[in-house]
């Protein structure tokens, strides 16, 4: 019966469309700073029909013509509610735009779907936006707020070791996820050696993540996608902005309009860490004025957009970030030795977005993506004759991005929504690139600096979010993708389905399907997120890697908002490389290929999730029971294990308090289950005197027997975090925060490895490195 | 080199806030008997007897490396299922050494299935067993100074080496696995230089290249020249002077002894590398650690 009605349903439509109809179409921006608004909900009561703003706030909605008055209804978290009555004449189409106010308090502070679309009505599944407000009040590392960290405390998704950015999603590593900041990619999102992200907050607007049910137009990774948008900055009167001081780094951010008919506006935020102001003076002292070493980063968001007309507007966007390590030798004050080391990432973006009508919305992106690794050393010495020779080496590797992209949105009736595009990146691979140059010895003299691979990347997408009745909605697409290697041309035609259908108002079931491919690798078999992991292409021999992603389950919003879904997914994956037994990353001299073999993975498990958004207290509690295993033709004997970090359990819980007005408290607690690592379980005697077959000159008397690859299981890291934040308003109207943080707050000695150790007596030990213990950090920031 | 600093820098700015202790890791561990046995023959011919050890394993905390012998075990070895041998003890070593010997030369047929079998009080019984390969004869030719090499380890320039060529005919049939091993007392180096070679795989991407062992010993298995008559060169610095000579074992071995040969050449190679990825010795002992593997081979003394 009900099908019947569904059919009916989507038959009433199509006469529908013979009738005369109208579009009303326009953005939706904030009032205050007239940034465009995404993912905004347009309702139509009188339709009984909605939809969302795109990314640039634009919306559309095309609706039969029944008479002069239409009733929209716009609504955006964190923001007034809007309804307002819309004349209608003769049934022409309109183009208008919205300006919704904010809140000033955000109520919606935990991790909450941004759009105000309840979980259960989208037929999006698998993932989650983050709010920056939220990111910026929970209690973080050293008082530094970082976006990475933040989705570590989502179900499914997994934090590498103590205090690393990496994020490991759904049984993924660390090198499936794509992370786009602007819809560029950003190849190593790490400062210190995986401590801190690269992502300043006081410059980011959003963050979503998506861990499955991926939509057509992502690809090129197989595990998650995570989204950041750059803030637009705000078209007010004056420079407005905010500054923050920490114990790592200050930052400030600064915005404004452009032009003088809020056409336009620009936004700048820089960061800069001052390890180096403590460090550097220590390392003088130290060895008496000889040598001098130190390490910063530094960061720099800048963005840029104009509206040239009604219907055209563009944006530039930058990133630019870098981290160095240097040390200097000295002799009678003259510098005879260097040694630097730095690394960044520089992202840029321009984009063009032009209204086709009144239902089509037009994208041109060129993007710019590089990611360098440089080691730099230089030296001065004298010969036997009291030549003065220098010698410098310069090894580098770099992998950088040229793309270019179209993507158009179709609103062609409120049912179906489609979206469609089209681009090529051009990947050029530097790897472990070597200069030598030597004044007294022309010989060494080198140069394959210019050595580089360029590859291009072709993909292409079309979905369409289809609404075929009120209870059944449905995201079906596909996205096609080319890869060139020396003597292959890899492609990939990746089928995705997401599928919501409603059971009650309050209560939908979700299913997806998502077939994924992945060109590039990242090489590294360290989890600290070191700058050497160096992003190779697929070869003709290493295969593109692959995922078929399937996942179930149930959203529901209680009366009082409180939302709460489970997950059930399994993913598998296809040629997933790993460390044959006795590699090293460290071994140069072997190639890349004959350090690693291509295997499978399977990943499956149960996420739920529960959130409180609203009141004075408000959180999220995630508990994720997940089972991630690895298997491959020689390595462990071709036996399966589990990855390294198979996580039994992973439960989280964030909690946020408003104490009173002006005072806010947070909390966080993490527990995992520990990870797996290769551990010797007993030793035995080596052969004695096979005569011909070993040779007497390398002979070891034992040997540690590991019985499979990552057999032990670490223990359960658990940590609780704290923080408070003051707030006070000044008398000139500037927003003053003070943030007192406390990392570890127990102080629980959690373990980063294990390894085994010989004491002085010569019996094996065990040793456990923990990183951090109890941290207290504090941070100040205003904001004019 | 760049690694290097940047992992001390690591380790210094982790240091900053590491802390560090002792864990008991908890493993549960029974002793088991450890077999590490092969086949030997004393006449060069084709028939063998059995020397190795039976000791016990220990927990990798124990500390020290001497393993406690297996007294009073019964060690049968049977021949398609048939008993053939029960080892004995050899009065000489086995105090410091653990050593069971066979109790007769035995013909040892290519392609029969030899199983061992160890009780001892105290412990499970356990069994291995193995297929000994067939016979196959190898003509060894040597040819001083035949070829230049650039071996990085020895010098930058060209290193003068002598060759050492084997000839042998693959069987048809089975897959076959090789191992020649090279030594001298008076070797000038350890190294032992395989020259390209597309037939035969040595785990790399390119197998075409010239390719420097360390170890002195070289093995492969027949994937892409079975059936055929195959020559091997083989190449090592140069000697000068009349008393050295090199002695050659060609083998002609079982899979087991392969994948255990293979993998702890790469345990050996990876001891005290603490970067790299950890190296699972193969064995084929139930119950028990260790290998019980099969050849057969010839000796040659060159020059």
């Amino acid at each position: 019966m009900k099908v019947c009605v569904s059919v009916l349903s989507i038959l009433i439509f199509q006469l529908e469309s013979y009738s005369q109809k109208f579009t009303i179409s326009g953005y939706l921006k904030d009032k205050k700073t007239s940034e465009r608004l995404a993912g905004a909900s347009i309702a139509l009561p009188q339709y009984n029909i909605g939809t969302a703003s795109n990314n640039f706030g634009f919306y559309s909605v095309t609706v039969p013509y029944r008479g002069d008055s239409l009733i929209i209804e716009l609504s955006y978290s964190g923001y007034e509610k809007v309804r307002d009555t819309i004349f209608i004449s003769n049934g022409q189409s309109i183009q208008k735009d919205f300006s919704l106010s904010s809140k000033g308090d955000l109520q919606a502070v935990v991790v909450t779907a941004q759009r105000l679309q309840k979980i259960e009505t989208s037929s999006q599944m698998s993932s989650i936006s983050m709010p920056i407000e939220l990111i910026k009040k929970m209690p973080s590392f050293l008082g530094e707020p970082d976006v990475m960290k933040a989705l570590q405390f989502l179900p499914g998704v997994q934090g590498g070791n103590e205090g690393q950015t990496g994020i490991y999603v759904r049984g993924g590593g660390p090198d499936q996820n794509l992370i786009l900041l602007d819809g560029v990619p950003v190849y190593n999102a790490s400062h210190v050696y995986g401590f801190f992200s690269v992502f300043n907050t006081d410059a980011i607007s959003s963050v979503e993540l998506y861990k499955g049910g991926f939509p057509a137009r992502f690809g090129g990774r197989l595990s998650s996608i995570v989204d950041i948008r750059m803030k637009e900055g705000a078209k007010t009167k004056g420079v407005h902005g905010t500054a923050s001081l920490g114990l790592v780094s200050s930052k400030f951010m600064l915005e404004g309009a452009l032009g003088n008919k809020n056409k336009g506006s620009w936004l700048v935020s820089a960061r800069r860490s001052y390890i180096d102001a403590i460090l550097t003076p220590l390392s003088k002292l130290n060895s008496g004025g000889t040598n001098s070493n130190g390490y910063y980063f530094w960061d720099l968001n800048v963005k840029t957009n104009y509206e040239l007309g009604v219907k055209d507007h563009i944006y530039l966007s930058a990133y630019m970030g870098k981290d160095k390590f240097f040390d200097k030798g000295f002799e009678n004050k003259k510098q005879v030795f260097s040694a630097n080391i730095d690394w960044g990432n520089i992202t840029g973006m321009a984009r063009w977005n032009h209204q086709f009508g009144n239902k089509v919305f037009g994208n041109l992106s060129a993007t710019y993506s590089q990611y360098q690794f440089n080691v730099a050393n230089s030296m001065l010495a004298k010969d036997s004759t009291g030549q003065l020779n220098s010698f410098s080496s310069l090894n580098r590797s770099k992998i950088r991005d040229f793309g270019l992209k179209y993507d158009l949105d179709i609103y062609n009736n409120p049912y179906h929504t489609i979206k469609m595009g089209a681009g090529v990146t051009f990947h050029t691979f530097t790897p472990n690139a070597v200069a030598l140059k030597s004044s007294s010895l022309p010989s060494v003299n080198t140069d394959t600096t210019f050595n580089v691979s360029q590859v291009p990347e072709i993909d292409s997408y079309i979905e369409d979010d289809i609404s075929f009745s009120k209870k059944l909605k449905a995201n079906i697409g596909v996205h096609f993708s080319g890869f060139k290697t020396p003597n292959h041309f890899y492609t990939s035609l990746q089928p995705r389905v997401s599928v919501r259908y409603l059971i009650k108002p309050t209560w939908s079931i979700k299913a997806s399907y998502s077939n994924m491919a992945q060109y590039i690798e990242l090489l590294s078999n360290s989890s600290v997120g070191l700058p050497t992991d160096l992003w190779v292409p697929i070869t003709d021999k290493i295969k593109p890697q692959t995922s078929d992603q399937f996942a179930l389950g149930v959203a529901h919003t209680t009366d009082k908002g409180y939302e709460f879904s489970v997950e059930a997914y399994y993913k598998t994956m296809k040629n997933v490389i790993e460390y044959k037994d006795g590699t090293s990353y460290l071994n140069k001299n072997q190639s890349w290929e004959d350090m690693v073999e291509m295997g499978k993975g399977w990943s499956y498990g149960l996420e739920t999730f529960f959130q409180k958004k609203y009141g004075r207290l408000t959180g999220l509690v995630g508990y994720t029971l997940s089972f991630n295993n690895r298997k491959f033709p020689t390595i462990n004997e071709g036996r399966v294990f589990p990855y390294k970090y198979d996580r039994r359990h992973d439960f989280k819980i964030a909690v946020l308090y408003k104490l009173r007005k002006n005072i806010d408290l947070s909390a966080n607690w993490v527990f995992e289950t520990g990870n797996s690592i290769s551990m010797p379980d007993y030793q035995y005697s080596s052969p004695v005197g096979i005569q011909g077959i070993y040779d007497w000159s390398t002979y070891i008397g034992y040997i540690f027997h590991y019985g499979s690859r990552n057999n032990y299981r670490m223990p359960s890291y658990h940590r609780l975090d704290l923080a408070v934040n003051f707030h006070k308003t000044t008398k000139r109207g500037f927003e003053r925060t003070w943030t007192f943080g406390l990392y570890n707050a127990y102080n629980r000695a959690n373990p980063y490895f294990i390894y085994p150790s010989n004491n002085s007596n010569g019996h094996t030990i065990f040793v456990q490195e923990s990183l951090f213990p109890i941290i207290p950090s504090i941070g100040y920031s205003l904001k004019f | 080199m760049k690694n290097k600093r940047i992992l001390i820098f690591v380790i210094i700015v982790l240091g900053i806030s590491a802390c560090k202790k002792t864990v008991t890791v908890n493993i549960p561990h029974s002793s088991m008997i450890t077999i590490n046995y092969s086949n030997f023959t004393k006449d060069g011919g084709n028939t063998y007897y059995l020397d190795g050890s039976l000791k016990e394993s220990k927990r990798i905390s124990e500390g020290s490396i001497e393993f406690s012998n297996i007294y009073n075990a019964t060690a049968l070895v049977y021949e398609n299922g048939v008993l053939v041998d029960s080892l004995i003890t050899d009065p000489y070593t086995f105090q410091y050494s653990g050593k069971y010997l066979s109790n007769k030369f035995n013909h040892y047929t290519g392609l029969k299935t030899y199983k061992m079998v160890v009780s001892a009080s105290g412990y499970k019984s356990a069994t291995a067993e193995d297929i000994m390969p067939s016979q196959v004869p190898f003509t060894i030719t040597l040819k001083s100074n035949a070829k230049k090499f650039v071996i990085p380890e020895v010098s930058s320039s060209p290193t003068s080496c002598d060759q050492i060529e084997i000839t042998f005919t693959d069987p048809v049939a089975t897959n076959d696995y090789y191992s020649f091993n090279l030594s001298s007392l008076s070797l000038k180096t350890g190294f032992l230089i395989f020259d390209a070679d597309a037939e035969i795989d040595l785990g790399k991407s390119e197998p075409g290249t010239v390719t420097v062992l360390k170890y002195g010993t070289v093995f492969y298995q027949d994937k892409n020249f079975n059936g055929k008559q195959k020559t091997v060169q083989l190449y090592v610095p140069s000697q000068s002077g009349e008393d050295y000579k090199y002695i050659l074992n060609s083998n002609h071995i079982s899979k087991n002894l392969y994948k255990y040969q293979r993998s702890y050449i790469n345990y050996q190679r990876t001891l005290g590398d603490p970067y790299s990825e950890p190296v699972l010795v193969y064995s084929n002992v139930n119950n028990g650690a260790g290998i019980f593997a099969l050849r057969q081979y010839q000796t040659d003394t060159l020059r």
